[in-house]
């Protein structure tokens, strides 16, 4: 993964022979940005106008001092930030980390805190370190499991989180310029011109599609000419036929209901239709007979046809039949 | 950077920005002329593939119909007629009225009579079917059928209707 950071551009590492480690702590609650980093401790740099790289958390600030150099990556992290993060996950111990033949890095976390980080070249000064912070863990890691370690650190993207203080970016009118120029200048000419040449190309093939399905189209028409007028006059025809339907034929059939009606009274009864009077949807049925009104009432009533009935009026005769009127209401036909 | 390249920038932003202003169609219309096309010529695909004969498009139903050729005074006899061969032997007409001239725009007028028939129930009936099955559209509205006592029979007095299709054009 490194490989691909450091192709692009991403991540420069200080290496650990360029860098001079410094802890500092300050209060919680105090607010410390770049500058005033830079103003309170650059002068503690052993290097004249030096760089300085800091990582800071809670009220923990290290620090690593190195001499000027040109970084044009994102992010610029020293080497022993790397190699801290990662053995802080193995605990506080003094580490003794063979770097080359001769040299070898002094690495001590206590409570998490890397408290002190340089380069040795004399051994018999790890003794002296002991005995001045009453150390009695010391962990020796050789060369290979070194490199292991800032392989782990990369492998790892949680670490990556922590690289945003690094951050490597400087804000001025010529930097910005330097960088539309170098990275933006190329691609925006390019959008423009592919912007316009795809659009073109594109409009292009779009409206010769709409040229072929018009013709197309055209042909079909032509063919259907005939065909499509007389589906016209047809729908003309079908929707007049319906309005007529509508308007002149919503009534019943004259002789179903003189059927219907008349087959109410049986052939055995002494009862006669004296008269029967049908308009649109209302009947007046007049019968005289010796049964009473209400039997021929259910009757009626059972008709399919019917919607209301009601018994109009009612007199006997002197030969003591009865004539009734029945008004009948009819369904609406739909 | 350049001058010469901030230049060359600013024309291509300048062709650009005049270029979408003036010459940039709007695809979304073209595509919705597109569809457009595109659903016209499935209808018409559909059109062809329902192998549709013309003359099965003639509507048989204004056969039911008087003829528009036979003028009105014409048309209004031959359903008089109607009336009277089919009432023959059947039934007794009392009376024939023709009502006034219809003052119709639609395309059909009414062929209106006021009519009134004596005969038995039976031949009533027989009467009132033939009517319905002569091969023009002859409806019987406002129906009124009274018992005659002294004869036993039914004497039907009724409007009857036939329709002509009209001249005019609607």
């Amino acid at each position: 993964m490194f490989k691909y950071y450091k192709k692009y551009n991403i991540i420069s590492i200080v290496p650990l022979n360029d860098t001079v480690y410094l802890y500092n702590n300050y209060p919680l609650n105090v607010k410390l940005s770049k500058e005033i980093i830079s103003f309170n401790y650059k002068n503690q740099s052993p290097f004249v106008d030096g760089l300085l790289f800091f990582y800071k958390e809670k009220q923990h600030l290290y620090l690593w001092f190195a001499p000027r150099k040109e970084y044009n990556t994102l992010f610029v992290i020293p080497e022993a930030f790397i190699i801290y993060r990662v053995l802080l996950e193995q605990g506080n111990a003094l580490y003794c980390i063979t770097i080359s033949d001769e040299k070898k890095l002094i690495l001590y976390i206590k409570n998490g805190i890397l408290l002190v980080e340089f380069i040795l070249s004399d051994l018999t000064q790890v003794e002296l370190l002991k005995e001045q912070y009453s150390i009695t863990d010391v962990v020796d890691i050789s060369y290979s499991e070194y490199k292991k370690i800032v392989d782990i650190f990369w492998k790892k993207p949680i670490y990556l989180l922590e690289l945003k203080q690094f951050i490597n970016i400087k804000f001025s009118k010529r930097n910005i310029i330097n960088f539309f120029d170098k990275y933006l200048y190329k691609p925006i000419i390019f959008m423009i011109i592919s912007y316009m040449v795809i659009n073109t190309y594109q409009t292009y093939t779009m409206k010769n599609q709409i040229q072929l399905l018009t013709n197309l189209y055209q042909s079909f028409n032509l063919k259907h000419k005939d065909l499509k007028e007389a589906i016209k006059y047809h729908n003309i025809q079908i929707n007049k036929l319906n309005l007529f339907f509508k308007e002149e034929l919503q009534c019943y059939n004259p002789l179903e209901l003189l059927i219907s009606l008349n087959g109410v009274i049986l052939k055995e009864e002494d009862t006669k239709i004296i008269s029967i009077q049908i308009s649109d949807l209302n009947i007046k049925l007049k019968i005289e007979t010796s049964e009473n009104a209400i039997k021929y009432f259910n009757r009626l009533s059972l008709l399919k046809y019917i919607d209301n009935i009601s018994i109009y009026d009612t007199y006997k005769k002197k030969d003591n039949k009865n004539i009734y009127t029945y008004s009948i209401q009819l369904k609406v036909l739909n | 950077m350049s001058q010469q390249k901030i230049l060359f920038l600013l024309i291509l932003l300048v062709i650009n920005v005049n270029y979408i202003n003036y010459f940039k169609e709007d695809k979304e219309e073209l595509f919705k002329r597109m569809n457009l096309l595109n659903n016209k010529i499935e209808k018409e695909k559909k059109l062809d593939s329902m192998d549709i004969n013309i003359s099965e498009l003639n509507l048989t139903e204004f056969n039911y119909f008087f003829d528009k050729n036979i003028t009105y005074s014409k048309s209004m006899g031959i359903l008089q007629e109607v009336l009277t061969k089919n009432a023959k032997g059947l039934c007794e007409i009392n009376y024939i009225k023709w009502s006034q001239v219809p003052l119709s725009h639609q395309w059909y007028q009414k062929l209106k009579f006021n009519f009134s028939v004596l005969c038995k129930p039976k031949e009533l009936l027989l009467f009132i079917n033939k009517l319905q099955k002569y091969k023009k559209l002859i409806l019987l509205k406002d129906i009124m059928i009274r018992r005659k006592l002294q004869d036993k029979k039914l004497q039907l007095n009724t409007t009857v209707i036939g329709f002509r299709l009209s001249n005019e054009k609607n």
